[in-house]
């Protein structure tokens, strides 16, 4: 799908050389200044001596070093402002009785803790046996379709109802892609100038599903259940969305361990 | 079109680089300039570190990463006051002599947060706890009103020679530490010195009773992933925007094993118009090994993770090697990626990929 915005950021042929980490560092594309450049650019300088000096210089005093083409250590450098996409990641609540299970199934139990006691003895697990007597590391496979997943049909319907409800017809054109589904978690994808519309219409909507629908709430007595999209994480990369757990609240688990 | 409030305030950036790496890189005293190194040194505390590579490149680096020198993670967990930061063997053993990096618990633009790093102490109060305490420090921005200075920083370096018990400007610090900033809370704690489970059990740690934590790698085998064939041939067609954010896009699809990455997908495209993209070239399918750690990271931990990776997986073979450490092969599509997430207020993310040889790309995401 080719996107019919093209961003016109600093990412085209003009490069900008953000030199973030090294100010010293000038664009690549700056005019080639002869030997100056060279040593601007903090590379050993290739020229022997006497070739800066100009070619008035005496032949005989140019160094029998071989000279060795040196690549520049950064080829290309650049900054991305306006991304396309933005990227979240959403849970499905039921407010009305049962949390939805958030914790994936399917993670083996890898964090071990060794506990001080007062006398200095340590109840540690010994996973280190498990690692060597198994040819392979206690793996999973996980495989894409876990039966206690919410159907991408249904998230996307439920997508769509608050987007009608608060931006009308436009807002449940916004075209949405499900990227993941797992358990009552969806990592979707907008394009990045409807986030904040998006954002604002899935706040404060609650709205009602079949319950066989909604994985983690199996058990109640009535056919219809209450639920809504809390936002865990919104950002224009995908980057940190999916670290699993308490990731989107900034690592603040390891805190509680 | 749907414009709730006006596009104003900063917009979150990339900044991506192709670069190469230097010809030699001395394990113990890498470079700190060049990128990657700069880019793991300029997230200091990490919470997640996911290394992702082919599967025929995991089986080479697999054993290197079970050894508990490399593959574990140690940190601790303390419950102290931040005064007892500036006391006695602590302050002498660990920030003067030693090197250490602590984090406190609390929300970055919510509650009074502090941290330790390179011996340069941070404490971010808000407005009404900064009057109190009486320390000089600098306004910076909350996403609040403008013109009302909310959150203040103060920093403090206290490997300098003026922070001694005794001096006054230290004992301002230990005045408001002892009286307006006087609550336990929880830390996070690591030693960069030394990253083994007995330097947290015997240090001067040992006295408040820290909650050691030690963290195995977690590993996931993604099967059947539909990957663009990337070659060094290939990588300065990356450069544009839409380019480079569609293989960092790719990479963390793969990265949250996500089935829209898989060779399989036939998901119908009302529900998702997602691609792989192929740059032109071909998508061949190949299964990925993403290893996680999950803990209070260092750069020191990620950098030597990058190093072992790189040297045993990415190995450049004899015939192939041109002089300057890199290689001479165009069609070397061998790479590895490493991405790491940053506690919430101290950083974004940021994404290397290494290709075997010299080429490096990243994307710093803040």
């Amino acid at each position: 799908m080719a996107p019919a915005r093209l961003s016109n950021g600093t990412g085209n042929d003009t490069t900008l050389a953000t030199s973030l980490t090294d100010p010293t560092l000038p664009s690549i594309h700056a005019p080639d200044a002869g030997p100056m450049t060279a040593q601007i650019n903090g590379e050993s300088n290739p020229l022997p001596l006497s070739e800066q000096q100009g070619d008035g210089a005496t032949e005989e005093q140019k160094s029998k070093k071989r000279k060795r083409k040196e690549r520049l250590h950064v080829l290309h450098q650049a900054t991305f402002k306006r991304g396309l996409w933005t990227y979240f990641h959403l849970e499905l609540i039921t407010p009305s009785a049962l949390p939805a299970t958030s914790q994936p199934a399917l993670q083996p139990p890898n964090s071990t803790a060794t506990n001080l006691n007062a006398d200095g003895d340590t109840s540690m697990l010994d996973s280190s046996a498990l690692v060597t007597s198994t040819p392979r590391p206690p793996t999973t496979t996980i495989t894409s379709s876990d039966p206690a997943d919410i159907d991408p049909i249904t998230a996307s319907a439920l997508l769509v109802r608050p987007l009608n409800q608060y931006l009308g017809l436009t807002g449940s054109a916004i075209p949405v892609d499900i990227l993941k589904t797992h358990a009552a978690e969806v990592w979707i994808r907008i394009p990045r100038e409807d986030a904040k519309a998006f954002r604002a219409s899935l706040s404060g909507w609650i709205g009602s599903c079949e319950r066989e629908m909604i994985p983690g709430a199996k058990e109640g007595v009535e056919a219809r259940v209450r639920v809504a999209w809390r936002v865990k994480g919104e950002a224009e990369y995908l980057g940190g969305l999916g670290m699993g757990g308490d990731a989107e609240r900034g690592g603040r688990d390891l805190f509680r361990g | 079109m749907l414009d709730i409030r006006k596009d104003d305030g900063p917009h979150s950036k990339v900044f991506f680089s192709h670069t190469l790496l230097p010809g030699y890189i001395d394990p113990r005293n890498p470079s700190t300039k060049k990128k990657p190194f700069s880019t793991f040194l300029a997230q200091p505390f990490s919470h997640t570190v996911d290394l992702i590579l082919p599967e025929e490149i995991y089986e080479l680096v697999q054993a290197h990463l079970e050894k508990a020198s490399v593959g574990q993670l140690h940190y601790a967990r303390v419950f102290m006051r931040l005064g007892e930061l500036l006391e006695g063997d602590f302050f002498t053993e660990y920030i003067k002599k030693g090197n250490i990096m602590m984090l406190s618990e609390g929300r970055p633009l919510a509650d009074n947060v502090f941290s330790l790093y390179e011996g340069k102490l941070r404490l971010e109060l808000d407005r009404a706890t900064y009057e109190r305490c009486g320390l000089v420090g600098q306004p910076v921005e909350d996403g609040g009103r403008k013109h009302q200075k909310a959150r203040w920083v103060v920093e403090y370096d206290l490997r300098a020679p003026s922070m001694l018990h005794g001096k006054k400007g230290f004992s301002r610090l230990e005045w408001a530490c002892r009286n307006v900033l006087n609550q336990s809370l929880m830390w996070l704690f690591s030693d960069l010195r030394s990253s083994t489970v007995e330097a947290l059990r015997k240090g001067p740690i040992a006295k408040h009773h820290p909650f050691v934590a030690t963290v195995q790698p977690e590993t996931s085998v993604l099967e059947n992933v539909a990957s663009p064939n990337l070659t060094i041939s290939g990588l300065s067609g990356l450069y544009k925007q839409e380019v480079s954010m569609a293989l960092l896009e790719w990479l963390h699809l793969a990265n949250l094993n996500s089935p829209r990455v898989r060779q399989d997908n036939q998901i119908d495209s009302f529900l998702s118009r997602y691609e792989v993209p192929d740059f032109g070239g071909e998508i061949v399918s190949q299964g990925l090994v993403r290893v996680r750690w999950r803990g209070f990271i260092s750069p020191r931990f990620v950098r030597e993770l990058y190093l072992r990776a790189r040297k045993h997986s990415l190995q450049v073979e004899e015939d192939k090697r041109d002089g300057e450490g890199g290689t001479s092969y165009l069609e070397e599509d061998r790479w590895c990626a490493i991405t790491a997430k940053a506690f919430e207020g101290y950083g974004g993310c940021y994404t290397v990929m290494q290709f075997a040889g010299r080429d490096t790309l990243t994307w710093e995401c803040d």
